[in-house]
């Protein structure tokens, strides 16, 4: 069984919630409620590609903010 | 005989006539569902005359309704056709019953009837019951086995019955039959190589077999139940609507959404179902009013891309489908064995196409009082799906209650129902978004089984650890090397050091590297760290300097505390602050440090839950490994946890008291909580040394000593600590084993739930979910059980679209709640990659995807089933054989590497290494496991590295995992056979896989062996072994090992004396093999591989071995030999005869060419294996007691048995007779073996007086080299050979002539000699 996130062949969205997080999602599958799409369908190493660039820091923003940083 | 012969035809079986033969002699004691039966209901007149006629008549129309069955001694079975036989036929009056009990008994018959199994040799294969219930009232009972008639046949035998029997059986009333015998001719002309290339490309890949029951042999066979609905006109419909559409058969989506209900049942995406096609070639002429089995059943694999919509799922089966049609006639065996993965399916799809119930042969019934028609026939799949055209088309599941749940089958129902629904209504919505599941399964799994919300206190575990310290401030909290350490003590040191570190500006998300040695010092500065704010990284010491090296630079920590001792072992790393924790600058900076607990306002930031609390690091699949940070949350929530289903229960077992806990996992693994859980709790826990915690006996000693209560470890080490004594002592044994890591088996979890006052206790959880995720004890489950998900967690198991699967369907697990991890350190795409959006919890949530391959138990708890990846555990070790292989490329001459985990021996994991050199290069792998040790830990350094030419690919070319050889063992692991059975099983076995050698190990079918190639074996053992052996005996038993032993277990064993047929197939000149002077010749069983598939292969044995004066069976050894030409004339009355002696059956069968020769003859082959004519010699005879003491030494060395001490005087017989039960002697009881003493004896006397003819022509000779001092004493023949002495040298001993190894050699030369002759 290969795992729909493992798919070498699949497309993927990249998807962002309010904490700043990043979750790879493969296109065929509903995005679920709380989160919405930062990078539109694209081969995996696009859309990983996409997350390294653009999620720098993995601290949670909540945390961040809590930590007087925004 | 006969003036006429009562045979028409010998014809060869139809594809799926193997199958059904195969599965009814399976079992010959079972009821046989391939029995079917049709029942007529007659309301008119009756003319029974005329109806038998009429049933006599469709013998005589259709000679294949007359065919029986044969198996046994050839190659392939055949149905043979009698030119006659009488259609069984019996009359019952019942007319004297009432209606109720006229039924009944009805009943009663027609159950007998179809209990009662057909005889396959006895034709024909049908009867009839005609029963009388009133003058006009009849019913008829027809049952007849499957194998002579599909379903389209049955409608036609109803036809033409009534036809014939309206024409009083005239069989002029109907015109001349297609002959079945056209069809099967046409099937011989097709070209089965190209439908086996085809099919081998269909299955590649390759397909793994779609089971929805386990396998099992000796299952009993049970009449399935079945759910049935029609479904609406509207969908029936938009299916054959959507069909037209995409140009494809409503049969396609029908089929499909079958597949895609599979799916959801057996959690896999690539599908393979079996599927009846009508077989009835169109180019055959009025083929469809044929009456015979030209049915098939097919492999349909459906291999379902989550992310494909509908409509190119469909438009892409079709073409699948399409590229097949013109191979369906090739048979399901023959299929099986391309596919080379044993079962592909147990689960049957079937388009019911019976012609239909048309108005003319509603006008026969009306004509012939016809009122009720009923039948049933039955497969022995699990699962049967049955799609019915109509305006409403019908769906019937069929299913063994016995294997697939009631409620399973309506769910799976329904799904292909919905199924149905949903891609009628959006074709081009992807199939990964069909939902597997009902909503009530739904809400059970992610609802009901997820109910784990409970309060969890705002405090970190630094904070509990201090609330600790202040109710219980003397109590011990920790010992180390015998010296204890208070709450009070131990929490002032931590807040010590946490100010000194704060102080260097550490705190919240810096991190702080532990480069120490297990000891008090370790958990203070562990709680220290923690209370500064930090997050820890451990270091284990024991690692290679590169592997630390490497993930300081990637944790890139503010500090790295070190021992004096110990910092040799930490390498430097830059940015980093080095703190000697020993040096005397510290120890007094840190002393000078107040000991109260830290303020908020103390830290560098104010704490948070979600900082991280510590990092560790786990084995990455891309060559490094990857650091896991773990926020604070999930520690105070595991101890909420805890609290609840373990310290509560198990404190108040043991009284209330303050419990002992030894802590021997290393801090490198979040496992090492589990005991500092119990530490913040207020128990006393004693920290093991590096030494102790290693050495399982010293550890065992320890936790009696100390009257420890709680372990927790690995199981693979609790089975070793088991093995010291842990559990031994009832009065001294822990109350509490805590276990996690990897899978527990059921010897360790039987053990702890057997131990009076133990609770076994399993942890599971990644490093990614802080500590554990689902836990679960002996006293929840009988089995090992993970259990359920722990407080505050959400465990899901989804299919590849996302979806929860139902109980009891594998699925990946996922986990999302209060323990998900932060991450891995400073890697986004690998964050993104593994921690997802979760679809079912909190919005914006996140779940952990796990690579485990679970499924939920009806219970809520999980079992585990395998890994989704190539991750393997050993001993608790988590591996990435990815980052194994990656270090194993780095070597300069290794151009391809592979790592796996094996089992080759029961219960011994261990990681093996393949090595491909590069080109013009060598590898050394002592080379390599040597630099391999310096880069990694060692349980992740490959126990065995094998040098390969290539890596095995599969037909994808990815790694072919499965092909790769197991590493070389140790010699003497593969044995030779032991006894006549097995050494005969084994040339039975070989013979009979075309394999030219076979260890009484090795499981048949493992190696290629199948259903038709098991009844060939069967026959054959019947044969040499006078064993009536079933099928279904081989299934269960597929070893030559396991087979004996069956073997054993009946009257018999091997045949004994006279001529043993070790192949009676084919038609060329058999080659006979005369015994050497023990008298059996059952070691020529390894001989017959080697000889051409079309010549018999029998062995000569010596009379004496049935009991009876060896002595008195022949005065000279040409009387010998004119027995056995007796006997051999009874297989073949005349030549070309083709003999070959081992030692004294050399000489025998010299005398043997003679005679033959004399009596006019011709003799092909004469060979010899090491015998030599002893008057040439001028050998002298032995005394009789000489001839005693040789038997008896030759009976131990046929018995394997050591050679006897030369000092221990003269051998007696009863020691010997009594040593003796070894080797080919194997069971063979003192008699036989007493038996062959004096039958050795008999023949050596025999060649001790032999005086040689001359034969007239040239000997074929083998030479044991090992035992023969000189190079040409062949040559001592050729005074009695007209022709030439060709000799070969065979390198073993002249005892071992006959061993596998030397037929190896000899077998091949001796078929070439064979297939030189002009006449062969």
């Amino acid at each position: 069984m290969t795992n729909p996130f493992d798919d070498p062949d699949g497309d993927f969205l990249v998807l962002v919630n309010d904490e700043g997080q990043h979750s790879l999602w493969p296109e065929f599958a509903a995005v679920p409620a709380g989160w919405q799409v930062a990078h539109s369908s694209a081969p995996r190493q696009v859309a990983l590609d996409y997350i390294d660039r653009t999620w720098t820091d993995l601290r949670p923003a909540s945390l961040r903010a809590a930590m007087g940083e925004s | 005989m006969a003036t006429q012969p009562a045979l028409q035809d010998v014809l060869p079986l139809t594809p799926l006539q193997e199958g059904m033969l195969f599965h009814t002699l399976y079992n010959e004691d079972e009821l046989d569902v391939y029995t079917v039966q049709s029942v007529y209901t007659l309301t008119k007149p009756l003319d029974a005359e005329a109806l038998r006629g009429a049933l006599a008549a469709l013998l005589r129309r259709h000679p294949n309704l007359r065919a029986g069955f044969w198996h046994e001694g050839v190659a392939r079975p055949v149905q043979f056709i009698p030119r006659k036989v009488a259609f069984p036929w019996r009359e019952v009056d019942l007319a004297g019953l009432d209606g109720a009990a006229q039924q009944a008994e009805i009943d009663r018959i027609s159950d007998t009837e179809r209990e009662r199994r057909f005889d396959f040799t006895r034709p024909p294969l049908t009867r009839a019951v005609l029963v009388r219930r009133g003058p006009d009232h009849h019913t008829l009972l027809v049952t007849s086995h499957h194998i002579l008639m599909d379903g389209w046949s049955f409608g036609l035998f109803s036809r033409e019955l009534f036809e014939l029997y309206r024409a009083g059986g005239d069989d002029a009333a109907l015109p001349a039959a297609p002959a079945f015998r056209d069809y099967l001719g046409w099937l011989a002309a097709q070209d089965a190589d190209a439908a086996k290339a085809a099919w081998g490309r269909a299955l590649s890949g390759p397909a793994e077999p779609t089971l929805v029951a386990r396998p099992d042999p000796a299952r009993a066979t049970v009449v399935p139940r079945s759910h049935a609905e029609l479904l609406p006109a509207d969908l029936t419909a938009a299916v054959s609507a959507l069909a037209r559409t995409l140009g494809i058969t409503a049969n396609t989506v029908y089929y499909t959404a079958w597949a895609l209900a599979l799916r959801g049942l057996v959690g896999r995406d690539d599908i393979v179902f079996g599927s009846t096609v009508s077989g009835r070639p169109a180019e055959l002429d009025g083929i469809d009013r044929a009456i015979g089995l030209f049915l098939n059943t097919l492999p349909v694999r459906i291999a379902v891309r989550p992310g494909e919509t509908a409509t190119a799922l469909l438009r892409r089966v079709h073409a699948e489908q399409t590229d097949l049609l013109a191979h369906h006639h090739l048979g399901l065996a023959d299929i099986q064995r391309e596919a080379g993965a044993g079962q592909l399916f147990d689960s049957l799809y079937v388009l019911r196409n019976t012609p239909q119930r048309d108005a003319s042969f509603d006008a026969l019934a009306d004509a012939v009082g016809l009122s009720d028609l009923a039948g049933g026939d039955f497969t022995h799949y699990p699962l049967t799906f049955v799609v019915q055209p109509g305006p409403r088309a019908e769906l019937t599941l069929a299913y063994r209650p016995d294997l697939v749940a009631d409620d399973t089958a309506r769910r799976t129902l329904d799904t292909v129902r919905r199924v149905l629904a949903a891609v009628c209504a959006d074709p081009g919505a992807p199939v990964g978004r069909l939902d597997p599941t009902g909503p009530q399964e739904r809400a059970r799994v992610l609802t009901a089984f997820n109910s784990t919300g409970r309060a969890v206190p705002d405090a970190s575990i630094s904070r509990l650890l201090e609330d600790a310290a202040r109710t219980w401030p003397d109590r011990t909290a920790l010992v180390f090397d015998g010296a204890g350490v208070g709450f009070a003590d131990l929490d002032a040191r931590a807040n010590r050091l946490a100010r000194h570190l704060a102080a260097l500006g550490i705190g919240p998300e810096s991190r702080v590297a532990l480069g120490l040695p297990r000891s008090a010092d370790l958990v203070v500065a562990l709680f220290a760290v923690l209370k500064a704010g930090a997050a820890y990284v451990p270091l284990d010491l024991d690692h290679p300097a590169d592997r630390l090296a490497h993930m300081l630079d990637d944790a890139a920590p503010a500090a790295v505390l070190v021992t004096a001792a110990a910092a040799g072992r930490v390498p430097h790393t830059a940015g980093a602050r080095r703190i000697t924790l020993d040096d005397p600058a510290t120890r007094d900076a840190v002393a000078a440090a107040p000991g109260h607990p830290l303020a908020d306002t103390e830290l560098t930031a104010p704490p948070h839950p979600d900082h991280t609390a510590y990092v560790i690091y786990t084995s990455g699949s891309t060559g490094r490994p990857k650091g896991v940070s773990v926020g604070r949350r999930g520690l105070t929530n595991m101890l909420v946890n805890h609290r609840e289903h373990i310290f509560d229960p198990v404190v108040e077992r043991a009284g209330g008291r303050v419990l002992r806990i030894a802590h021997t996992v290393s801090f490198s693994f979040d496992m090492s909580w589990e005991e500092l859980l119990w530490l913040v709790q207020g128990h006393e826990v004693h920290l093991m040394d590096e030494e102790m915690r290693r050495d399982s006996a010293a550890l065992t000693g320890y936790c009696a000593a100390h009257a420890i209560d709680v372990v927790n470890v690995t199981p693979s080490y609790c089975a070793q600590l088991i093995e010291d004594g842990l559990l031994a002592d009832p009065g001294r044994r822990p109350c509490l084993v805590l276990l996690g890591g990897e899978a527990v088996t059921g010897e360790v979890w039987r053990a702890l739930a057997d131990a009076e006052g133990v609770l076994g206790y399993n942890l599971y959880g990644p490093t990614e979910y802080t500590i554990n995720a689902l836990g679960g004890g002996t006293d929840d489950s009988a089995v090992p059980t993970v259990g359920g998900p722990i407080a505050n967690t959400r465990a899901y198991v989804l299919d590849t679209g996302l979806h929860p699967v139902p109980v009891g369907v594998p699925g990946e697990l996922y986990l999302s709640g209060a323990g998900t991890a932060r991450g891995y350190h400073g890697r986004p795409g690998l964050t993104a990659e593994r921690f997802v959006a979760d679809p079912f919890g909190p919005a914006g949530g996140l779940m952990y995807r796990t690579g485990d391959l679970v499924r939920w138990a009806p219970d809520g708890s999980v079992d585990f089933l395998g890994r989704t990846d190539d991750q393997v555990k050993v001993r608790g070790h988590r591996i990435e054989p990815g980052e194994v292989e990656a270090e194993l490329r780095a070597e300069p001459d290794v151009a391809q590497a592979a790592v796996v985990v094996r089992e080759d021996a029961p219960g011994v994991r261990r990681l093996a290494g393949y090595l491909v050199a590069r080109a013009g290069a060598a590898v050394d792998t002592e080379l390599v496991r040597k630099a391999l040790r310096a880069r990694l830990p060692e349980y992740m350094v490959p126990s065995a590295l094998t040098v390969l030419d290539a890596l095995p690919l599969t037909v994808n070319g990815k790694l072919d995992r499965a092909a790769l050889p197991a590493p070389p063992v140790a010699a003497g692991e593969g044995r030779a056979p032991r006894g006549a059975a097995e050494e005969l099983l084994c040339g039975v076995f070989a013979e009979v896989l075309g394999v030219p050698l076979v260890g009484p190990d090795d499981d048949f079918f493992e190696l290629g062996g199948h259903s038709l190639l098991a009844m060939r074996v069967v026959g054959r053992v019947r044969k040499a072994l006078g064993i009536r052996l079933n099928v279904g005996t081989l299934i269960a038993a597929p070893t030559v090992a396991r087979l004996a032993e069956h073997v054993a277990g009946h009257q018999g064993g091997a045949q004994l004396g006279g001529l043993l047929p070790l192949r009676t197939a084919g038609r060329a000149e058999p080659l006979f093999c005369v015994h050497p002077a023990a008298g059996f010749a059952w070691p020529f069983a390894a001989l017959v591989p080697y000889i051409d598939q079309r010549r018999p292969v029998y062995g000569v044995q010596h009379p004496g071995l049935r009991g009876g004066d060896p002595a008195g069976a022949a005065a000279d050894i040409e009387e010998l030999a004119a027995h056995y030409i007796e006997q051999i004339r009874t297989v073949q009355p005349e030549g070309p005869y083709h003999l070959l002696g081992w030692s004294f059956g050399g000489q025998v069968a010299h005398a043997m060419a003679v005679l033959l020769q004399d009596a006019g003859e011709d003799v092909g082959l004469l060979g010899m294996l090491d015998t030599y004519p002893l008057e040439a010699l001028g050998t002298e005879e032995p005394s009789a007691a000489e001839l005693e003491q040789e038997a008896l030494r030759a009976v131990l060395d046929l018995a394997r048995a050591a050679p006897p001490d030369p000092a221990a005087g003269p051998l007696t017989r009863d020691r010997v007779v009594a040593d003796a039960d070894g080797g080919l002697l194997t069971g063979l009881g003192p008699d036989t073996i007493g038996a062959i003493a004096d039958t050795w004896q008999a023949a050596t006397r025999l060649m001790h007086a032999a005086r040689h003819r001359r034969f007239d022509g040239d000997v074929l000779f083998f030479t044991a080299t090992a035992s023969v001092p000189a190079a040409d004493l062949h040559r001592t023949w050729e005074p009695y050979v007209s022709g030439a002495v060709r000799a070969h040298g065979v390198n073993c001993r002249h005892d071992d002539m006959a061993a596998p190894t030397a037929l190896s050699v000899i077998g091949p030369i001796v078929d070439r000699a064979l297939r030189a002759r002009p006449d062969a």
